[in-house]
């Protein structure tokens, strides 16, 4: 196996380089999805035969949990990539991944909440759907306040790259949990191996919406890495080169 | 559109008071994410070229003191982390193999 | 691969198995805690404790809503198939409440197992469909009735 390619995939420089070249593009086709996404969900679509309107919030809760677990899960392999190669990079990416995580485990919670009002009746029940994905807001909590209680770079790293593997057991609670266990929260929609119970006049907008936030947050990721880089590397010439040359993003 | 006139948007069939919020709410949060590191960018360019002027000032005099610009980049760090030092290459570390 | 490295990666996932282990023996457990909701087959054979609090809940069998004309008390029947329990609850019934729809309540089971519900939520499937799609469907499985589906 050629180790040298993904130690190549490891260096800061590398991927400042190769990333400066990807994001505008990638930036414009998140923002087009994005948009094309939500206006068609929020305003082309039929409302649903029971829930009505409401339904709506679908378009927004399900990218932002979906997100929510699938960057925990990447944290994780980071973390874990941290302890067995000490790549730094693996540590920054863990590092620039916990705020964005953090904001969209927020936000499903709180578009759950809003949507379950006028559906279930109530704002917020302890089952175990929903008790999981609080769970996940804390671990994310924990993992960004552990950091900043770190001085050392390496323990911190350490730290919370083990912090993040303990917690990643929560992730499949979180996508069986309504299989597991009787909750309020209904089973999956969009299922790996069966067709999914949407109609397809709903269901395009869904995906596209959810491609457009995986998208999003590669965008945003590579933004904040490439900052983080700029700061941990900032006494090597390149650094030096590339800040002078005003580079913008 | 689904909705015929903008009375029946903002309404949403009674729900429009859950719907336009959470849609605000998602808002901002995809404006943070795109705000926050923008700024942060900003402020460590800034740092940074502000660090490598004071640096080519300190250049000047004909002193060739390397031990003590050493010292002073360390005191800049803002993250209080330790880099191992200066001529650390930015590939990968393999510490304590 | 690297020893050192191999080393590392196996403590890594003996961590990750050790908290799941940890956890999952919690959550078996605390299961009894977790899971105090009795289906309608349960409240039946008695399995249900009566007068403590607990949650139950079921289909809302058709035909079966009667509202007290005083109050907003109202009772119905909830089934799963394989029992059938009267429900009492006095208050605002959920939006989405619908014969033929799941419920789920907080309560207490009286001596008569009618379990007199203190809250009542809706339970709502994972199915999505503009009303014209239900409405087919409703008309293909009711070929003589009214085609009124859930509304």
């Amino acid at each position: 196996m050629n180790w040298t390619f993904f130690h190549k995939l490891g260096s800061p420089k590398w991927f400042y380089e190769i990333s400066g070249k990807w994001l505008p593009w990638l930036a414009i086709l998140a923002a087009l999805m994005m948009a094309t996404g939500l206006t068609w969900g929020l305003l082309f679509t039929p409302p649903d035969y029971l829930q009505g309107n409401s339904y709506r919030i679908i378009f927004l809760h399900v990218p932002t949990a979906f997100l929510a677990s699938a960057i925990y899960v990447s944290m994780a392999i980071a973390g874990a990539v941290t302890l067995i190669w000490r790549i730094k990079l693996a540590d920054m990416a863990l590092k620039c991944m916990a705020p964005i995580g953090t904001s969209f485990c927020f936000l499903a919670l709180l578009t759950g909440a809003i949507w379950g009002k006028p559906t279930w009746g109530t704002w917020w029940v302890w089952d175990a759907r929903l008790t999981s994905m609080l769970i996940l807001l804390f671990l994310y909590f924990g993992v960004i306040a552990l950091r900043g209680a770190i001085r050392s770079a390496t323990t911190q790293a350490r730290a919370c790259a083990i912090l993040t593997l303990v917690g990643v057991v929560n992730i499949p609670i979180i996508k069986f949990s309504v299989q597991w266990w009787n909750t309020l929260h209904q089973g999956s929609t969009l299922k790996l191996t069966e067709k999914p119970s949407m109609a397809p006049e709903m269901l395009w907008p869904l995906l596209i919406s959810i491609a457009a936030f995986y998208l999003f947050f590669t965008v945003v990721l590579i933004i904040r890495l490439r900052t983080e880089i700029l700061d941990r590397e900032r006494r090597t010439k390149w650094v030096r080169n590339a800040v002078e040359a005003g580079a913008r993003s | 559109m689904y909705f015929e006139n903008f009375a029946s948007l903002v309404d949403m069939g009674g729900h429009g008071i859950y719907v336009w919020p959470t849609y605000a709410l998602g808002l901002l949060v995809i404006l943070y994410n795109i705000v926050s590191p923008m700024m942060a960018r900003k402020k460590i360019v800034t740092q940074i070229r502000r660090q490598a002027k004071a640096a080519n000032n300190r250049k000047k005099p004909a002193s060739s003191d390397t031990g003590r610009k050493v010292n002073s980049h360390e005191q800049f760090s803002a993250n209080g982390q330790q880099q191992a030092s200066t001529t650390e290459s930015s590939r990968t570390v393999n510490e304590g193999e | 691969m690297n020893p050192v490295r191999k080393q590392r990666l196996l403590l890594i996932l003996l961590l990750i198995a050790g908290v799941g282990v940890a956890v999952a023996l919690a959550l078996f457990a605390l299961k009894e805690n977790i899971n105090h909701y009795y289906s309608p087959a349960q409240i039946v054979s008695g399995e249900a404790p009566i007068g403590q609090k607990i949650r139950g809940g079921g289909v809302v069998v058709p035909g079966s809503l009667k509202r007290d004309p005083n109050g907003l008390t109202v009772t119905f029947n909830v089934s799963d198939g394989e029992g059938e329990v009267e429900v009492e609850y006095t208050g605002i019934l959920p939006d989405l409440f619908r014969e033929g729809q799941g419920i789920v309540g907080t309560g207490k089971l009286d001596e008569k197992r009618r379990f007199i519900a203190e809250e009542l939520l809706a339970k709502h499937d994972e199915n999505y469909m503009p009303p014209e799609v239900q409405h087919a469907i409703d008309k293909a499985h009711k070929p003589g009735a009214n085609a009124e589906g859930a509304q």
